[in-house]
Order: C-alpha cells, then sequence, then structure tokens
C-alpha cells in the first residue's frame, strides 16, 4: 500500500534527526563538549569500542560521562563523519553506519586513523537518539607526541 | 503541541537549502566560480577569517567579490571537503550552524593544506536561504 504523506513527512523527518546525531556527535568531540556528547545517548546508551585486540564498552550516561571525560583528556581527536546509511525499523527503533576520519589536534592535525559505527537509534518523546554506538578501529596510527 | 505536517514538510525543506549552502560553496570554491560563491551571500553577508593572530572581515557584494576573486593568487589553490554540518534553525527565517573544512592545495598537488570549522548563519530571503555570515577558524 502506498504511503500517506503524512507518513512520507514524517519518516523524512526521522532520518533527518537521524542523520543530524553523527554530526552533532563529531561537532561536540571537536569542541570537547562531553556534555552535549552524552546528551545525544539515551539514558541506558552504550558506547563499544573494538580494537584489534580488546573491546572497551561503557553503559549509562553516567558511565560515558566519565568514560568520555577521561577520555578527551588523553586522546583530541577531532573526527570527519562520512558515508551514513540509515535503516528505519518502525516503533521508534532504527540502525545505521557511518565511516569516520580522525585527525588528531595535539599532533599537528597529523591523520589518526579511521573506521566505522555500527549505530543502533531510539526515539524518545520526540527526539532520535543513540541506543547503542559500537566503533570498530581500521586502522589507527601509533601516537606521536 | 505537535506540529502539523506542513509545519515539519516546512522545516525539512529548510534544512535541506540550508544543508546545501555549504556544499555548493565548496562545489563553487573547486570551480573557481567567484560569483557563484558570492552570489550565495546576502546582500550584505560577511566572510570572516580568524587566525591565531588577525581577523579579517569581508562584508558586502563588492568585498565578497575581491576577496574571493584573489582566492588563487596566493601559495595555496584551496579544494575544500566539508564535513559535519550541524544546523539550528531559529524561526523568523533565520538559522545557525557549524561545519567542518578540510582543505588541499591544487598547487601543490593536493597535498593536505589544513584543517577548520565554519560558523555560519543563515537568513531566508526572497530567492531562499543565504549565507548573513561565515566566519572561518583555522584550526591548522
Amino acid at each position: 500500500m502506498a504511503k500517506s504523506t503524512e507518513q512520507i513527512v514524517t519518516e523524512l523527518a526521522d532520518r533527518e534527526a537521524i542523520r543530524e546525531l553523527p554530526q552533532r556527535y563529531c561537532d561536540c568531540v571537536w569542541r570537547g563538549d562531553v556534555e552535549g556528547i552524552v546528551n545525544l545517548f539515551t539514558e541506558d546508551g552504550n558506547f563499544t569500542v573494538i580494537g584489534p585486540n580488546r573491546e572497551n564498552s561503557t553503559t549509562g550516561r553516567a558511565n560515558l560521562l566519565k568514560s568520555y571525560t577521561d577520555g578527551l583528556k588523553t586522546l583530541t581527536p577531532r573526527p570527519y563523519i562520512h558515508n551514513h546509511v540509515i535503516e528505519l525499523k518502525g516503533d521508534g527503533r532504527a540502525t545505521g553506519r557511518c565511516y569516520v576520519e580522525l585527525r588528531d589536534a595535539s599532533n599537528k592535525m597529523a591523520w589518526l586513523g579511521t573506521g566505522f559505527y555500527h549505530d543502533e537509534y531510539r526515539k524518545v518523546g520526540d527526539q532520535w537518539k543513540f541506543h547503542v554506538r559500537r566503533f570498530q578501529q581500521v586502522h589507527m596510527e601509533p601516537r606521536q607526541r | 503541541m505537535a506540529k502539523s505536517v506542513e509545519q515539519i514538510a516546512n522545516e525539512l525543506a529548510d534544512r535541506e537549502a540550508i544543508r546545501e549552502l555549504p556544499v555548493k560553496y565548496c562545489d563553487c570554491v573547486w570551480r573557481n566560480d567567484v560569483s557563484g560563491i558570492v552570489d550565495l551571500f546576502a546582500a550584505d553577508g560577511a566572510f570572516i577569517t580568524k587566525g591565531h593572530k588577525r581577523e579579517h572581515v569581508a562584508s558586502g557584494r563588492d568585498a565578497l567579490l575581491k576577496l574571493y576573486g584573489s582566492i588563487t593568487a596566493g601559495d595555496i589553490t584551496p579544494r575544500p571537503y566539508i564535513h559535519n554540518h550541524v544546523v539550528e534553525l531559529k524561526g523568523d527565517g533565520r538559522a545557525t550552524g557549524r561545519c567542518y573544512v578540510e582543505l588541499r592545495n591544487l598547487k601543490k598537488n593536493m597535498e593536505w593544506a589544513g584543517t577548520g570549522f565554519y560558523d555560519d548563519e543563515y537568513i531566508k530571503l526572497g530567492g531562499g536561504w543565504k549565507f548573513k555570515s561565515r566566519t572561518f577558524q583555522r584550526a591548522a
């Protein structure tokens, strides 16, 4: 059955709001706005970093706040987001994947690495949030200080 | 109060038009289309460059034409790539946004020439959305 205009407009609005999440995430990382980052997650949101040898997972806003605060004290990544694909799942759920390049503000903006995020999004009230972000590292340069 | 379908559609159209501005800007820079760049600004639009030590302001169509007309005169012929554009609609035909740019230099085999971000103000005029001001902050 063909979608109604209202359904189409609602889906477009959902896509637009979801598309903005990784962009706002990057904007917050650039500006060191840790609260802004964490507010993009649901209360029980999860962020997981998957490296070649280990996986580090953090759940819940209080833990995320600590994790991002600590993380951004030791690393100064400057991210650029690319290739964001979105799949609306209905019932306030969606998934997506987007790719990132990172530069290092502490090392003359040298290229730091790349990878991608597997995201799960949830609609909370009228706002879309990250429910899960799983960052898969693909290549990270050795850190130079 | 929930937004009507018409309100949502109008906001989406506004966002789409605003999102296109930095993309068209980069496209014009790549093609050395100086009048195309300046047409993206309001008649009294301004471009502000903030460096580590100084700030330069070009305001109004003539000043912008002069500024962008000399864009390839120096050591760098910039080839920009835009990223991470966030947009905030303020109502009443106004909006703000921020987007990040990487620059490569055509004069030097497209070597990486730096990065930074634009703090933008947008305004809706008869012909659509325009840059009211662009403030470029260099990061490296």
